[in-house]
């Protein structure tokens, strides 16, 4: 139609969808950047366990924690 | 044997709605049990909102699909997608599954789960290539996810352990003075 601009990514919603969609979005980007802020955290207070992961490695709930507090976690070796 | 994109997204979405309409199997994979976890830990925190999304999922899990997929494209479309963004379209796309099984549905979980397996791997594919696939969102919620309380309030303990010994220390030397 001339005049107008199509969309492509955004079709027509519904209400109820275009409302889920903006709380989603709220939550998603608040949750997204509380996690940005613990792994800055987590670099900051575990610079060895970062880098010890590998950045990518998976190893499916190792403790990548910087220890505080866990027993036996000065001893281990690193 | 390496899957491609849209199989390993099916399968992880799969597992985490089934888990979440109370299948006590263990996790397939490392990635699934972050999935589980960092899913979990949204969805705990956001209850009120989730709860009252359930509703909207119908006894057909075509419209349920229809509804997500209206939803995953209004989301996508103000400002892009994120890590966050993608996880809280899976607990709301479980949130519709979990609805669905509940009222009888028992396809509605593998429905969903491979239409927003297809709508992550074919429409945005390329967002998630580029930001590792799957071992990317392991990076990003992994170390954290599930634990996240236990990581800050560690975190925030030994902060708060610094502060009160450099209050104490300075107690000290203003009583010695």
């Amino acid at each position: 139609m001339p005049g107008r601009t199509l969309r492509k990514t955004a079709p027509p919603a519904a209400p109820a969808a275009v409302e889920c969609a903006l709380e989603l979005t709220r939550i998603g980007d608040r949750w997204d950047l509380r996690q940005r802020l613990l792994n800055l955290l987590a670099k900051l207070f575990c610079p060895g366990t970062w880098a010890a992961r590998g950045h990518g490695e998976r190893n499916g709930g190792g403790p990548w924690l910087c220890g505080f507090g866990r027993r036996g976690s000065t001893d281990t070796g690193r | 044997m390496p899957r491609s994109l849209k199989e390993e997204t099916a399968l992880l979405l799969e597992d985490y709605f089934q888990h979440r309409s109370g299948s006590a199997a263990l996790p397939p994979s490392p990635t699934a049990a972050v999935l589980r976890r960092a899913a979990a830990e949204l969805e705990r925190q956001e209850r009120p909102f989730f709860r009252s999304c359930a509703p909207l999922a119908r006894a057909e899990p075509r419209e349920a699909a229809a509804l997500l997929g209206r939803v995953a494209a209004q989301l996508e479309a103000d400002g892009g997608l994120n890590w966050g963004r993608l996880l809280a379209l899976v607990v709301f796309a479980g949130t519709l599954a979990a609805a669905l099984a509940e009222r009888g549905c028992s396809d509605g979980p593998r429905c969903l789960a491979a239409h927003l397996a297809a709508y992550l791997a074919e429409e945005r594919g390329e967002w998630l290539e580029a930001h590792g696939g799957w071992d990317g969102f392991c990076r990003f919620f992994g170390r954290h996810g599930s634990e996240a309380a236990e990581q800050s309030s560690t975190i925030g303990n030994a902060i708060m352990a610094a502060a009160a010994g450099i209050g104490m220390a300075g107690l000290a030397f203003l009583l010695v003075r």
